[in-house]
């Protein structure tokens, strides 16, 4: 008779405060995970928006150009930062240029500040050889230097006509 | 206890003459073939309508589940933040599925969101059941009735998005939970345990409150119905404690939406508006009603909608608080199903005054939005059916001819109402489902063509990260072959076909200058001979051989056929975009119908820097514009 009151009492009161219990714990582990990320403090942000042929194609023949573009900002000073190195396959392929305009990023964070945070580079394909490289990028800056997202795969072909195409 | 209003009495038990009796049975065989052929009709458009406007990319609000995870980085720190008014939970779980399992193609949600309505029609039935016996007729006119309502397509976007199975949703959990009261209160009397079905009732109610803000008026509705039910006084306590511990925990952090009103300013300095604006609400599904009407008078302002909407509105309201006050002072001769009925209307109502509250700034004619029109038919319904069992008590008394007219009425009604829209919506859908195309073909080639990127989301710019997070991680669309070709060498996926199988030609090409994603949007037409149809697929290849453009949109056309007598279809028209800022020859192809072969379109087409231009190559398309401009027709 006690177990069949005590369920009774159980459906009635306790169904909603403990889904509101198990929600408030799924909420708490979101914000905590949030918080580890946000904590750490990689204050050069950016991206690797395309590396590729001028158009973007991830394929470029040993004849072509490999272009690589993005944005990085330093979340404390804004746009341009210091400094963007590319890397390919981790050796050091040079500098980027600093300064192109992206409102795209400026209205998306509500920042008058990385209005200029676009960057760009380029390479002649022909100094890597054929087959799969990996592209990455850091940029510095007054925060200190971070890797930017994601590594680009790139494909370079051999140019078998001798780039007469 | 309540009494049956018919006592399993039958059109066929009616004392009638058997000649009468004979014809009587046929018409009702007739009305029961017409009703359910009209429910068939608007299931099945509304299929069409469904398909028609379906895109595996988000659109709209539904870019927010990326634009929270890119800025959170996880999905669970944003699941209760506010999405404008709302806490949307349960959308957010239902997409994070459709993300995990089913690579975000929106396709999960859609179906999610169907399949609730079909779930809060079953609930309404199995509510309009417990008013009392009814013919079997009957009870297949209101099933027909309920079913025309809730797939008719006056509910254009809660059909075809995903993302607004916030709608149908909090539907579907306020008449489950609704339902579920009944049953624990069916339970008690029967001296059984209610206690399952009033947690069943409980959980409802808190997945309403997490899929819609209005989902919280519930709890008040469901206190209400608890204390109509007579429900042992534990449940009414725990109904008040679960009512105070939601509120509260909702309203932590909450913050009113600054592009809304403020609840308590509406209420004193524009109460009228908002009373406009709930009887609007309320009234929005006879806006298709006087659509229908009023064709020969022309488009109305909307002025004109609101009035006649909130007008309709208004009547239901008055009839509903008529109702409620006759529920509770003569509690004994209704039933449990029509006290849920008065409920659901009720918490309708409380919505669309919810919905006036907060909108109080908006234009009128928002109270018109077709999403809110789910709520509408929710309130007709239960209305409907709440005097539908007087309606059928009366009748039994009278005679079988007058059954005839109300059936007849009910049918009318299906007709007028939900029915005769439908083409409507069906032609909407496609112009809709053509936007939709340029979107995807704007995003998949990565050209910022900005009022396109703008149709999909306001601040086009703001969605260009989350495309290339849909693009990096095969979601959405981008989990389609198709989307990878582009860069691609030609040769390695498919083979030219000499015989020439095809026809067709590039017909204009417009820069797009943007600083961000520069490119070319490139259209032309095609015909493809073997199939005897439009374009499926169109290649487009640089002078390197490799895919710089794949088109997947046919788009009409109905100047090429009139011109090109060999060409049968319209639908052979399309439009796509070229990535990049260097110029350059692109030649197109059409991808044949085994998918390996392709077939050169006309002449090569030069991209360039500057104006618009059409092509002024001789090709077909050009003699069929010049045919076209010879007899004087718009281009």
């Amino acid at each position: 008779m006690k177990t069949a009151a005590l369920k009774s009492w159980i459906l009635c009161f306790a169904v909603v405060p403990a889904l509101l219990l198990v929600m408030y714990g799924i909420e708490q582990f979101g914000s905590t995970i949030h918080l580890r990320a946000s904590g750490t403090p990689p204050t050069e942000i950016g991206f690797i928006d395309r590396a590729g042929d001028p158009k973007g194609a991830e394929t470029v023949s040993t004849a072509g150009i490999l272009s690589i573009w993005g944005w990085a900002a330093d979340t404390a000073k804004g746009a341009p930062v210091d400094r963007v190195m590319v890397y390919v396959d981790g050796i050091d392929a040079g500098a980027a240029m600093l300064g192109v305009t992206r409102r795209d990023v400026e209205k998306y964070f509500s920042r008058s500040d990385y209005s200029n945070c676009g960057w760009s580079f380029q390479m002649p394909a022909s100094k890597l050889s054929p087959g799969k490289h990996t592209v990455t990028v850091t940029a510095s800056g007054p925060s200190g230097t971070a890797q930017l997202a994601p590594n680009r795969i790139i494909t370079i072909t051999a140019d078998t006509d001798g780039g007469r195409r | 206890m309540t009494r049956p209003f018919i006592e399993g009495k039958q059109i066929r038990d009616l004392p009638e003459p058997p000649s009468r009796a004979r014809s009587y049975a046929t018409f009702n065989s007739v009305l029961a073939c017409v009703a359910c052929l009209v429910t068939a009709y608007i299931l099945i458009t509304s299929l069409i309508i469904v398909h028609n406007a379906y895109s595996p990319l988000p659109l709209m609000d539904s870019w927010s589940l990326w634009q929270l995870y890119k800025q959170n980085g996880n999905y669970l720190a944003f699941l209760f933040q506010q999405h404008n008014e709302h806490r949307i939970v349960v959308t957010r779980l239902v997409y994070i599925i459709d993300r995990f399992v089913f690579h975000g193609r929106n396709l999960f949600p859609l179906v999610c969101s169907l399949l609730l309505q079909v779930a809060t029609g079953v609930w309404l039935y199995r509510i309009v059941r417990r008013t009392g016996e009814a013919s079997r007729l009957s009870r297949l006119l209101v099933g027909c009735a309920i079913c025309s309502a809730l797939s008719s397509a006056q509910q254009f976007p809660n059909l075809v998005l995903g993302f607004q199975i916030q709608f149908t949703m909090v539907c579907c959990a306020s008449c489950g939970s609704l339902l579920a009261l009944t049953r624990a209160a069916e339970r008690w009397q029967e001296g059984r345990d209610p206690e399952l079905w009033f947690a069943v009732s409980c959980v409802s109610a808190l997945v309403a409150t997490y899929s819609s803000a209005n989902g919280l008026l519930l709890w008040l509705v469901l206190l209400l119905f608890g204390l109509w039910l007579r429900l042992p006084f534990r449940f009414l306590l725990a109904l008040l404690f679960d009512m105070i511990l939601v509120g509260l925990f909702y309203m932590r952090d909450y913050h009113t939406p600054s592009q809304h009103s403020s609840p308590f300013e509406a209420l004193t300095l524009h109460s009228g508006r908002v009373l406009i604006v709930a009887g609007a609400f309320v009234g929005s599904p006879f806006d298709g009603i006087r659509a229908v009407l009023a064709v020969p008078f022309g488009a109305p302002s909307d002025n004109g909608r609101v009035a006649f909407a909130g007008a309709c509105g208004a009547i239901g309201v008055g009839v509903l608080i008529r109702s409620g006050i006759l529920l509770w002072r003569r509690r004994d001769r209704y039933t449990k199903g029509h006290a849920a009925l008065i409920h659901i209307a009720g918490f309708v109502v409380l919505t669309a005054v919810l919905v006036g509250l907060g909108r109080a700034n908006f234009p009128l004619v928002a109270a018109l939005d077709p999403r809110y029109a789910t709520y509408g038919l929710v309130f007709w319904i239960a209305m409907g059916a709440f005097y539908w069992s007087f309606v059928e008590r009366r009748l039994g008394a009278l005679s079988a001819h007058w059954y005839q007219i109300a059936f007849s009425g009910v049918v009318l009604w299906t007709i007028l109402g939900l029915a005769v829209r439908q083409p409507f919506w069906i032609r909407y859908s496609k112009a809709y489902g053509k936007v939709l195309n340029q979107i995807q073909a704007a995003i998949v080639s990565d050209v910022f063509d900005e009022p396109i990127w703008q149709a999909s989301f306001p601040s086009g710019a703001a969605i260009l990260g989350e495309a290339d997070y849909l693009r990096q991680n095969h979601l959405s669309v981008f989990t389609e072959a198709w989307t990878t070709w582009v860069g691609k060498p030609v040769e390695r996926l498919f083979t030219v076909d000499p015989a020439r199988s095809c026809m067709g030609a590039f017909d204009s090409v417009t820069p797009i200058p943007s600083q961000i994603r520069p490119g070319w949007r490139v259209s032309g037409w095609a015909w493809d001979r073997l199939r005897q149809t439009g374009p499926g697929t169109v290649i487009l290849v640089d002078p390197t051989q490799r895919i710089a453009g794949v088109v997947k949109n046919p788009v009409e056309r109905e100047e090429i056929p009139l011109a090109i007598s060999e060409v049968r279809s319209s639908r052979v028209g399309w439009t796509g975009y070229v990535a990049g800022s260097v110029p350059k020859t692109l030649r197109a192809y059409l991808l044949e119908s085994d998918g390996r072969s392709l077939c050169a379109l006309g002449a090569p087409l030069t991209l360039a820097r500057g104006e618009d231009r059409k092509i002024s190559t001789s090709n077909p398309g050009d003699q069929a514009r010049d045919r076209l401009v010879q007899h004087g027709s718009s281009w």
